[in-house]
């Protein structure tokens, strides 16, 4: 990563405090956070602890759907199997009469 | 039993339900037997893909270890791309076709697109946190890139909650094509604005120098191509599944097996 900034340099872009923040005191009940505090493999397990919480989370929503879905689906196909069961010997009977 | 069994003579069962494979029936058909093959070979693929990034590529030299981040979050990108891409497509055929097929293809993308953009903005924080110093920072690619995720979650959010009538459909394809115009701005923003985010792929002379990096980002690439496709089958067959039932009780309903 050529471009990237030296990490034990932060950025001077607003949001990342300068130098002339580290050489100060911290205010009362707030605790300065460096780069240097914050472990590369500790968000790397992070990093890829999320991906996989997301992509499982996703999976298992979109199956638990499906199955649900497949359960409503068994269940009027069962009612309307019946149906037609009860109508067939009905209209088998109605043609002999007419015959 | 298949629902075009019900009546003599009418076909009951969605004109397009089979074609991204039947969840609820049985035997097995071959759009589930390539589903399941997809499925597998996405879960080879991704155990390939963290093999190689943990025990092949080497750490790099000024990030450390945490640029083994970037192994996911460019292919999180890609997703995210390849999702909203998808959105569109299905949102333009819903607008010039108006069939329930393409609106469930820009369904299936818009979601995709917003679970990976989540990823994408996770991963890439994690990582700012260790290159800059700072969990977030309003750069013109991270900004523009936040701006695109949250068009796709008004895109979900709006057809989970406004109803499945014609006139939120449409309104709908609408954002979905607007909101891939976004696209391009991303990915040009380094150039066009500058910032701080690293262009590591198109830089000249710089980026990934040793070839197992480089194997490890292509890998990673191909995984989440297959994980892209595999989540919008996954939803396509959702739909699908519901299609049918809506008809099955459409016509149990007709029956007088099912209230109005």
């Amino acid at each position: 990563m050529a471009q990237t900034p030296d990490p034990n340099k932060p950025t001077t872009d607003g949001a990342s405090p300068g130098p002339s923040t580290y050489e100060s005191a911290p205010a009362a009940g707030v605790t300065p956070h460096p780069p240097e505090t914050q472990s590369g493999e500790t968000l790397l397990v992070v990093a890829y602890m999320l991906v996989w919480v997301a992509v499982v989370a996703f999976v298992v929503a979109a199956w638990r759907r499906t199955r649900g879905l497949e359960g409503r689906l068994s269940a009027v196909e069962r009612a309307l199997e019946k149906s037609r069961a009860a109508q067939v010997p009905s209209t088998k009977r109605s043609g002999a009469s007419e015959e | 039993m298949s629902v075009g069994e019900y009546r003599e003579g009418v076909r009951l069962e969605h004109p397009w339900a089979s074609d991204y494979g039947d969840p609820t029936n049985s035997p097995v058909k071959t759009s589930d037997r390539i589903f399941y093959a997809l499925a597998a070979a996405t879960a080879a693929s991704l155990l390939v893909s963290i093999y190689f990034i943990a025990w092949r590529a080497p750490v790099e030299a000024t990030m450390g270890i945490v640029q083994k981040i970037f192994y996911f979050h460019m292919p999180c990108i890609y997703s995210m791309y390849v999702g909203a891409l998808v959105c569109m497509v299905g949102s333009a055929g819903f607008l010039f076709r108006g069939t329930q097929r393409w609106d469930s293809l820009a369904r299936a993308g818009g979601e995709v697109a917003v679970v990976m953009g989540f990823m994408m903005l996770a991963t890439g924080s994690l990582w700012a946190r260790k290159a800059w110093g700072v969990w977030w920072t309003w750069d013109p690619r991270l900004t523009t890139a936040l701006l695109s995720v949250l068009v796709y979650v008004a895109y979900v959010v709006l057809r989970a909650f406004a109803g499945g009538g014609e006139g939120e459909k449409k309104f709908a394809a609408a954002l979905g094509v607007l909101g891939a115009a976004n696209l391009p701005i991303i990915h040009m923003a380094v150039k066009k604005w500058g910032g701080t985010h690293p262009s590591v792929v198109y830089n000249k002379g710089g980026g990934l120098k040793h070839p197992d990096m480089i194997n490890a980002l292509l890998l990673g690439l191909f995984a989440f191509s297959l994980l892209t496709a595999l989540l919008v089958w996954l939803r396509l067959r959702q739909d699908a599944a519901r299609a049918r039932l809506d008809e099955s009780e459409e016509d149990a309903t007709m029956l007088g097996l099912l209230e109005e």
